[in-house]
């Protein structure tokens, strides 16, 4: 999975049009940033990068590119 | 001669929450929302004063009224539940004078949650196996609502009150469903992300401390039931699969050979989940709390009762059940599914 793909996955996370997040946004700032959407982020790395991440690690992120350096995406 | 499960009834209480209502209450989610999520449209609320042991004692009557048994024939009586009537006696001894039961037969209340079902047929199990008793009536039955503070909009969401009886006895020579290997699981590591706080004695005096938020903005109130979602998820994803594997390879199954998955119905998006992750076709996997909810101990007999009613589990089926959660504990088993449940009237 690419940086932009994991990025149009989290807009849908925040029921937001593709390409609407860019990174630099911060988590609390966005409607919905809730414990829903913390399920909804560690369903998602668990499925499309097979990585179970700790909540704790995500109640740590400040950002969204935080949120994506949670992935550890190749190359990222 | 081994354990085999003849009949399970249950019973909810009468008043409804549904999604409107809690839409009403929380304007923030839409009741299509909610069922979308969580895969739940109605919980049923217990009255003031209606305790899990009036749940339990009623499914149990339903149970006798059908005929299938006899109050007089029950050896041996557990209740699986977490909201006793009192810290003393056993709720399981006051219900055996409701009920009827001998007075020769043995009577203990078991405390424990999501896993209970399948720690209370393993119990029923070892009794009838090893010949202390010929029948055991189990009951899993818990008023979850009242410990549930009125602002905790996601355990109000999820939870609902509800109780199960289950006909355990000796398999004679004619077909029964059959209860294969028990296989358990404990980590007290993660006893902190479900849990009552106050109420008992370790905190003993504390009660009235006021509710606060965890670091998710969930509502946390130690007078009431604390639900840490995020970490309890992140359990079931790191046990349910390698759960399932043990109970498959205490039978020497591989997941193909099996009918049918239950799992603690515990909220659709949970189980979605773990469905894909474990790769279960929809069609050999149970969901059933549409209609009442997280029931904790109680949802794994009753999705096998609205399976049975649905005719979805076949004869000679394998079906495998897992249990997860408070504690956290889990535990599982495979259900040789050769005679069908004896269904009481309803």
């Amino acid at each position: 999975m690419s940086r932009q793909e994991l990025l149009h996955e989290i807009d849908e996370i925040f029921y937001l049009s593709r390409g609407t997040l860019s990174g630099k946004e911060k988590l609390k700032e966005i409607e919905g940033w809730d414990s829903m959407a913390v399920l909804n982020f560690i369903s998602l790395l668990d499925s499309r990068c097979a990585i179970i991440v700790a909540p704790d690690a995500i109640a740590a992120c400040v950002t969204v590119d935080d949120l994506v350096r949670l992935a550890e995406l190749p190359g990222a | 001669m081994p354990a085999s499960i003849r009949a399970i009834a249950t019973h909810f209480p009468e008043a409804v929450l549904d999604n409107a209502q809690l839409a009403a209450r929380f304007p923030d989610w839409t009741p299509e929302k909610i069922e979308q999520k969580t895969g739940i449209a109605f919980r049923r609320v217990a009255a003031e004063g209606e305790t899990s042991s009036d749940l339990a004692c009623q499914a149990a009557a339903r149970l006798f009224a059908s005929g299938i048994c006899r109050p007089e024939e029950i050896g041996y009586l557990i209740l699986v539940s977490q909201s006793p009537d009192h810290f003393m006696p056993t709720s399981a001894c006051i219900l055996q004078h409701r009920l009827g039961l001998p007075t020769s037969a043995g009577a203990v209340d078991v405390n424990q949650g999501c896993s209970g079902w399948i720690y209370g047929l393993g119990l029923a199990k070892a009794i009838i196996e090893s010949g202390q008793a010929a029948r055991v009536l189990l009951l899993t039955a818990e008023t979850f609502s009242k410990f549930m503070h009125p602002e905790d909009k996601g355990s109000l969401t999820i939870f609902g009150d509800g109780a199960a009886a289950t006909l355990v006895e000796a398999a004679g020579d004619s077909p029964g469903n059959i209860v294969g290997q028990m296989v358990y699981g404990t980590d007290g590591s993660g006893a902190d992300n479900l849990i009552i706080r106050n109420g008992a004695f370790r905190n003993r005096g504390l009660a009235g401390t006021a509710p606060g938020t965890d670091k998710f903005g969930n509502l946390c109130s130690a007078d009431h039931f604390y639900m840490n979602g995020p970490e309890v998820f992140n359990f079931t994803l790191r046990t349910v699969p390698s759960a399932v594997n043990a109970v498959l390879a205490a039978h020497a199954l591989e997941l193909d050979q099996v009918d049918i998955v239950v799992f603690h119905q515990a909220n659709k998006y949970m189980l979605d989940h773990l469905r894909q992750k474990l790769r279960i076709p929809s069609e050999r996997f149970l969901l059933a709390m549409r209609d009442h909810g997280n029931i904790t101990s109680s949802t794994i007999p009753n999705a096998l009762l609205i399976a049975e009613q649905e005719g979805r589990i076949r004869r000679g089926a394998r079906v495998l059940a897992l249990g997860f959660g408070v504690g956290y504990s889990w535990g599982g088993t495979v259900l040789n599914w050769e005679a069908g449940l004896s269904l009481p009237k309803s």
